[in-house]
């Protein structure tokens, strides 16, 4: 007996435990459940919040300020060669020595990691000779021409090896300088040489030599392309010279320039005007003859002047501390300059000015001796820097732009540190109008892939946002009428089994790969449109009508005829008829652009209305990406559509309201919510859309509303450059800082978009 | 009369059809067949004459068909699929599925409540003022007088007049009936239909609902579908007992309750029958 009560009691326990076991299985898994479940929404948010970070992380350098540190303070040991004030000092390209010229045509090499003279030269001229004048070419940096005060302009290429630097302790870099045009002078003017100016540009050499009294003279070198030079590429190139004595005169230039056509001299006289003229007329008839001649209107008194780099600009600075930057116009055939932009640089007067070699950054020292460094293109103040030491006599910026050298009049150098990788990129450069080098007007350009350093990249990120709605624009023209009429009618109108099979086939859509939509517009829809345009514009205006039309005209139908087909189905109907009108549109307007339009009617839009036809366009775009829309939208309007309460559209009924009434009174605001929010994601989509326009436009970044041109979307360019950009590079942080405006455009759309979504949907709601 | 249905959409039309009609009778049934589809025959061979400016209940076990039959009135089942019907229905001495007739204009003149208070999402004035909107009828004069009228009919005023530009879903849901019987005799109806108009209040509400349909008898005729036995006991001068979509008896309320003659329906009253 007490054996069975116990076997029961034992029983019991067993379904007590069974119970508890099954209580602690079911909470186990609720637990792993919703842990699941916050690990996947918490991992979302995250990889959302990581995307936007890493976004920031690679755009932020773009806008951290440039910084200027001092280096090192060196003075090399007293000696001879080091007495006299230096007329020229020069960094090698990899920053490591410092070629330095003195009055005495004494050149000394300066090694900056062991901040001591590695070895001298003189030039082999008289004793009595000194330098008045130096320039350094601005195409090849190696060389210079030197101008001596009894007349002779020399040709000398600083061309030190600095690949061959022994170790430690014995340096012989040599040789120091060479004579690429032979060791006699150029020429030799007839009064001391005060001014010069050498540039490089392809095959011509320019030389521009000013004398103390006023006399120009120059140069042209034309490479020869000889036999020898073709099968000996490493030959030293031979040039023809032509010398030429100008008819103009500028009294006592120090400064003289050759824009980098060489098309035009400038040159800063003793009045501290600057003097512009042309020699266009010496490289096309090969005699000297000088037109016309402008000046700069600097508002102070000039005291230096600088061309940019590339030789399309002059930077001016004066004694009210302005430094302008001017640009040639020779539009009209007579040479102006307009200043393009002025950087109050200092409150004091400025000193000196140095160009940049790798960016269009200017270099300024006031004369209380801070150092500003500016970029043109961005418009902005890079970073300054007080200099140590007194009186500068001389500095400059390493070709790499990253290193600053300083002699002062007592014989010391100073270096910095310049830090600036991204000097081109500011607010202005990459929202606002830029007046670019070369062009009439300040404009939106963006065109990022220059082929030297001597082109501004220009960055402006506006034809790239503009192409981006205006792709969206044309798209949701077409797509966002056509997509909620066809929600309205779909969630409304249509018989239930129609519906079932119409709205899976829409929302198939949506599953085309969008590059599949890409290749067809760009491949057969755009070559099709371009030859049948006008077919197509009276498509679009018979489309509407005869659909409109056909409906009526099925009213009038016989009833037995119309009682044959199923309610809600009749629209079925309109397939072979939009078949059939489509090919008649095709067909008509043949003979009509014929008739009307004298047979090209691409032709007479460029004609009569102005208006440019590329084949690739916006209206291609429209199509293609207004197809990929579609689904979307229709079928998020569609379910908001169909989602209203069966209830509400029958109490509208049966208070007489007739089915129109009841949509547009009763359906639609309760559905708008859906709609708009349907709309919103279309957008947004269209916004973000890249393999279509890629494939579908010309991707020229213009910007013009014309729907018959092209455009360059933020997606798209970001597709298109990112291969070939250079990691970590400026350009390679700009496609990032796209990517976030596009990333915040489509944040803050829906943001909108739920906002107002949410306030509908309050007042439109069932509570 | 027919004339009068299709012409007149002023509200003048109801008393042009008290002083012309001669008989009793509001609605004439007859032969009434309705089918959903090829195989479910909702409502068989029902005839039956509703007498006017009473109260006619329509009692059944669900699935009966009295909802259908309701729905035929105002024609409410031209909205569901493959729904057709055979047989005749005339209100008025005016056969209303003939090619004529303005489906919109007669469901103004049959209103309809249904079971689920169903107020657009809009306030309450609007709700009101809806039916007479669709009609072009714009003039705040007249709306605001009308509402006023209707919401007092409804014995709704006293509740809602300081908050007629509320939602009229922030109303409870017995409030939210007696809004929807506002909105419908706003457009003045000749009859109204009631589907279960109480079974989703609570009793106090439903209560309310049956007094309404008590006050309104005098100038609507009425038809109320419920389940709910006593409260057709209680609100109707005629009772009709449906199932399986057949009519089953038809006769006063106190006959039907006390005395009914057929066996079917003394089973269902008393509860007997499923």
């Amino acid at each position: 007996m007490s054996k069975a009560n116990n076997s029961a009691l034992t029983a019991a326990e067993r379904l007590r435990k069974q119970a508890i076991g099954r209580r602690k299985y079911r909470e186990t898994l609720d637990c792993a459940a919703t842990a699941t479940i916050s690990l996947g929404g918490i991992g979302i948010l995250a990889t959302l919040v990581m995307l936007l970070a890493y976004l920031i992380y690679v755009v932020r350098p773009l806008f951290v300020p440039a910084e200027i540190s001092p280096v090192a303070t060196f003075s090399t040991a007293p000696s001879q060669a080091m007495r006299l004030s230096p007329v020229l000092l020069s960094i090698d390209e990899r920053s490591e020595f410092v070629l330095r010229l003195d009055q005495s045509a004494q050149f000394s090499l300066i090694d900056l990691g062991s901040e001591s003279i590695v070895q001298t030269s003189r030039l082999p001229v008289a004793q009595s000779a000194e330098v008045s004048a130096v320039a350094l070419s601005t195409g090849e940096r190696t060389m210079m021409a030197i101008g001596l005060n009894s007349g002779e302009v020399l040709l000398v290429s600083a061309e030190y090896d600095t690949a061959a630097r022994p170790e430690a302790g014995a340096r012989d870099v040599s040789p120091l300088h060479s004579y690429p045009f032979g060791r006699l002078p150029l020429f030799t003017m007839s009064e001391p040489v005060s001014g010069l100016a050498i540039s490089q540009q392809g095959d011509e050499i320019q030389v521009v030599a000013v004398g103390a009294n006023g006399q120009i003279e120059l140069a042209t070198g034309k490479r020869q392309s000889s036999l020898t030079a073709l099968l000996n590429p490493s030959s030293v190139p031979e040039y023809e010279w032509t010398v030429a004595i100008s008819e103009a005169h500028v009294s006592g230039a120090s400064r003289v320039f050759i824009d980098g056509d060489h098309q035009h001299v400038f040159a800063l006289d003793s009045d501290g005007r600057l003097i512009a003229f042309s020699i266009r007329g010496l490289h096309e008839g090969g005699a000297e003859s000088f037109s016309s001649d402008a000046i700069a209107n600097q508002p102070g008194k000039v005291v230096d002047a600088e061309m940019l780099v590339g030789g399309r600009s002059l930077m001016i600075a004066d004694d009210l501390g302005q430094i302008g930057q001017w640009f040639f116009d020779v539009r009209s055939g007579e040479l102006l300059l307009h200043q393009a932009r002025v950087f109050l640089a200092a409150q004091v007067p400025l000193h000196l000015l140095e160009s940049e070699q790798r960016h269009k950054n200017i270099g300024a020292v006031d004369i209380d001796g801070v150092f500003r460094l500016f970029n043109t293109t961005a418009d902005r103040l890079l970073a300054e820097q007080a200099l140590v030491g007194e009186g500068i006599a001389a500095m400059t910026i390493s070709p790499r732009g990253d290193l600053l050298l300083t002699e002062s009049e007592s014989g010391q150098f100073l270096t910095y540190q310049i830090d600036s990788p991204h000097p081109e990129i500011s607010w202005s450069a990459l929202w606002k109008r830029v007046w670019y080098e070369g062009y009439p007007d300040p404009a939106f350009v963006w065109q990022s892939s220059a082929s030297g350093n001597v082109y501004e990249p220009k960055y402006s990120l506006m034809p790239l946002t503009f192409g981006t709605l205006k792709a969206a624009f044309y798209a949701m023209l077409l797509a966002a009428p056509l997509a909620v009429c066809g929600a309205i009618f779909t969630g409304y109108f249509m018989a239930p089994g129609m519906r079932r099979t119409v709205k899976p086939l829409v929302e198939l859509m949506e599953a085309l790969p969008s590059v599949v939509l890409g290749f067809l517009a760009g491949l057969w829809l755009a070559p099709f449109v371009e030859k049948n345009l006008l077919g197509v514009f009276v498509l679009v205006i018979l489309l509407p009508v005869t659909i409109l039309t056909a409906s009526v005209a099925w009213m009038f139908f016989p009833r037995r005829l119309r009682h044959s087909i199923p309610e809600g189905w009749e629209a079925a109907l309109l397939v072979p008829v939009i078949i059939l009108i489509s090919w008649f549109a095709i067909w008509v307007a043949g003979p009509f652009e014929f008739w009307l339009f004298g047979g090209d009617i691409k032709a007479w839009l460029g004609s009569e209305l102005g208006l440019a036809y590329d084949q690739r366009n916006a209206m291609i775009v429209g199509f293609a990406m207004g197809f990929a829309v579609i689904p979307t939208i229709f079928s998020i309007a569609e379910d908001a559509i169909f989602t209203v309460p069966r209830q509400l559209s029958n109490g509208s009924l049966a208070l007489g309201a007739t089915p129109w009434q009841t949509l547009a009174k009763v359906i639609l605001p309760m559905a708008s919510p859906g709609i708009f929010s349907a709309l919103m994601i279309g957008f947004g989509r269209a916004v973000g859309e890249t393999m279509i326009v890629l494939m579908a436009t010309g991707n020229t970044p213009i910007m013009d509303i014309n729907i018959f041109e092209g455009m360059r979307t933020l997606a798209a360019n970001i597709a298109v450059e990112v291969p070939e950009t250079d990691v970590n590079g400026s350009h390679y942080r700009v496609l990032f800082l796209s990517a976030l405006v596009l990333f915040a455009f489509t944040f803050l759309v829906n943001t909108i978009a739920e906002l107002v979504r949410q306030r509908l949907r309050r007042r439109y709601s069932l509570i | 009369m027919i004339e009068n249905i299709e012409r007149d959409s002023q509200g003048e039309g109801s008393s042009a059809i008290e002083a012309k009609t001669e008989s009793d009778t509001c609605i004439d049934i007859e032969k009434l067949n309705l089918y959903y589809s090829k195989d479910i025959h909702a409502l068989r061979d029902i005839t039956l004459s509703i007498p006017r400016n009473k109260v006619t209940a329509f009692i059944g076990p669900s699935g009966c068909g009295k909802s259908s039959l309701l729905r035929c009135f105002n024609r409410m089942n031209d909205l569901i699929d493959d729904c057709h019907i055979k047989g005749k229905v005339r209100i008025y001495d005016h056969d209303i599925y003939e090619k004529r007739i303005d489906v919109a204009d007669l469901r103004r003149r049959v209103g309809m409540v249904f079971q689920k208070p169903n107020p657009f999402p809009k306030s309450v004035y609007e709700n009101v003022a809806y039916g007479l909107r669709i009609q072009g009828i714009n003039s705040r004069r007249i709306l605001d007088e009308v509402v006023e009228d209707a919401l007092r009919a409804a014995a709704l005023w006293d509740e809602v007049k300081d908050r007629l530009d509320d939602n009229a879903l922030e109303l409870s849901g017995g409030q939210q009936q007696r809004l929807v019987i506002a909105r419908t005799i706003a457009v003045e109806p000749d009859v109204l239909l009631l589907d279960e108009p109480a079974s989703s209040l609570d009793p106090i509400s439903t209560l309310r609902i049956e007094e309404l349909i008590s006050e309104l008898r005098a100038n609507y005729s009425i038809l109320i579908v419920t389940h709910n036995m006593q409260q057709a006991a209680r609100v109707s001068d005629f009772a009709a007992f449906m199932d399986m979509g057949r009519l089953v008896e038809f006769d006063s309320t106190n006959i039907l309750f006390t005395n009914p003659s057929e066996r079917q329906t003394e089973d269902y009253i008393t509860g007997r029958y499923g």
